[in-house]
């Protein structure tokens, strides 16, 4: 009788136990091993011609790494832990309108943007708002925390 | 935002705050905001060289302006213009050119350790919509070099400042 009840007793810890391991979420050291293993890399120009779309194929905790001469704006948006870093990069202006912003980062937190060179100079572009007010910016960020480390940015002179 | 000009790095936030790292950069040939921020940012802006090339002749233009917001700025190297004296328009009844820091209504900022040159002023203080916006500003070995004047004080004064052991030339 005695060894009945041990092992009923022994029985119900042992459920509780593999029960309790079910019903536990995933220990948060394991879920952020989890993401770095998950994260999506990207290489441009390999995976796609532009950076915008490898951006546009991004997903939260995505690593761009962009090489060669780019002549594009850049709009990243609502895209958590995004890394967009540079293998000598340089991004140039495609055309300078009223409102020219070369990287626009709105609602991202964790982002970095790295090692690039931005080069605004306007000089050779075909298009050129007339306005006499048109602004320009390098990087505008929109209510997102981050980093901006080891860049280049020259010739915004207006 | 600005108004006129091209600024190359615009941080703009909300009442949230919000971190952000700005390091090891190097940002020159431009004439109106280097790094600017409205809202409630926290900038940690560190070891960046900063070097403005020419006076912008149409409106108050500075090296790294934290509107409103948290900064700590330490170890960079800012250099204004070659002829920080040359200057086009008044803002108001203050002669500026390039501002080294623009410290306006910024709450919390800490100054260390930076290298301000060919600057007019190197650091402006200024309470521009509420007195008192200015909360802990402090400047700590900072060297001054060549800067037509070195500080302005716009509602507020120099009491509000905590200074320690900077180099003046």
């Amino acid at each position: 009788m005695k060894k009945i009840l041990l092992f009923s007793i022994l029985l119900v810890l042992f459920t509780s136990c593999v029960k309790d391991e079910f019903n536990e979420p995933i220990l948060a050291a394991d879920s952020k091993d989890l993401v770095k293993s998950s994260s999506i890399v990207i290489n441009v120009p390999e995976d796609y011609t532009t950076i915008q779309e490898a951006v546009n194929n991004a997903q939260d905790g995505t690593v761009i790494y962009a090489s060669g001469t780019f002549y594009e704006y850049i709009r990243i948006e609502n895209l958590d832990g995004i890394r967009l870093i540079c293998k000598e990069a340089v991004l140039k202006l495609p055309d300078l309108g009223y409102y020219s912003r070369m990287v626009k980062i709105i609602n991202c937190d964790n982002f970095e943007v790295s090692g690039f060179t931005f080069d605004c100079d306007y000089g050779q572009l075909s298009y050129i708002d007339p306005s006499l007010n048109n602004i320009l910016s390098g990087i505008v960020t929109l209510n997102s925390s981050g980093k901006i480390c080891n860049n280049h940015f020259k010739n915004f002179l207006r | 935002m600005p108004d006129a000009g091209f600024c190359v790095l615009e941080l703009q936030n909300d009442e949230v705050k919000r971190e952000i790292s700005i390091c090891n950069n190097k940002i020159k040939n431009f004439n109106f905001y280097g790094i600017a921020s409205w809202g409630n940012s926290f900038l940690i802006i560190d070891k960046n060289e900063i070097i403005c090339s020419e006076i912008n002749k149409y409106t108050k233009s500075s090296c790294i302006n934290p509107m409103g917001g948290n900064a700590i700025i330490t170890n960079n190297t800012i250099y204004g213009c070659p002829n920080p004296a040359d200057v086009h328009e008044p803002f108001g009844d203050i002669w500026w050119s390039m501002i080294g820091l623009d410290i306006n209504d910024t709450k919390n900022v800490l100054i260390l350790k930076n290298i301000i040159k060919n600057c007019n002023p190197a650091i402006g203080f200024a309470n521009w919509f509420q007195e008192d916006e200015l909360n802990s500003i402090k400047v700590i070995n900072n060297e001054f070099i060549n800067n037509t004047l070195n500080f302005t004080f716009y509602n507020c004064t120099e009491a509000d400042i905590i200074w320690g052991r900077n180099t003046l030339n």
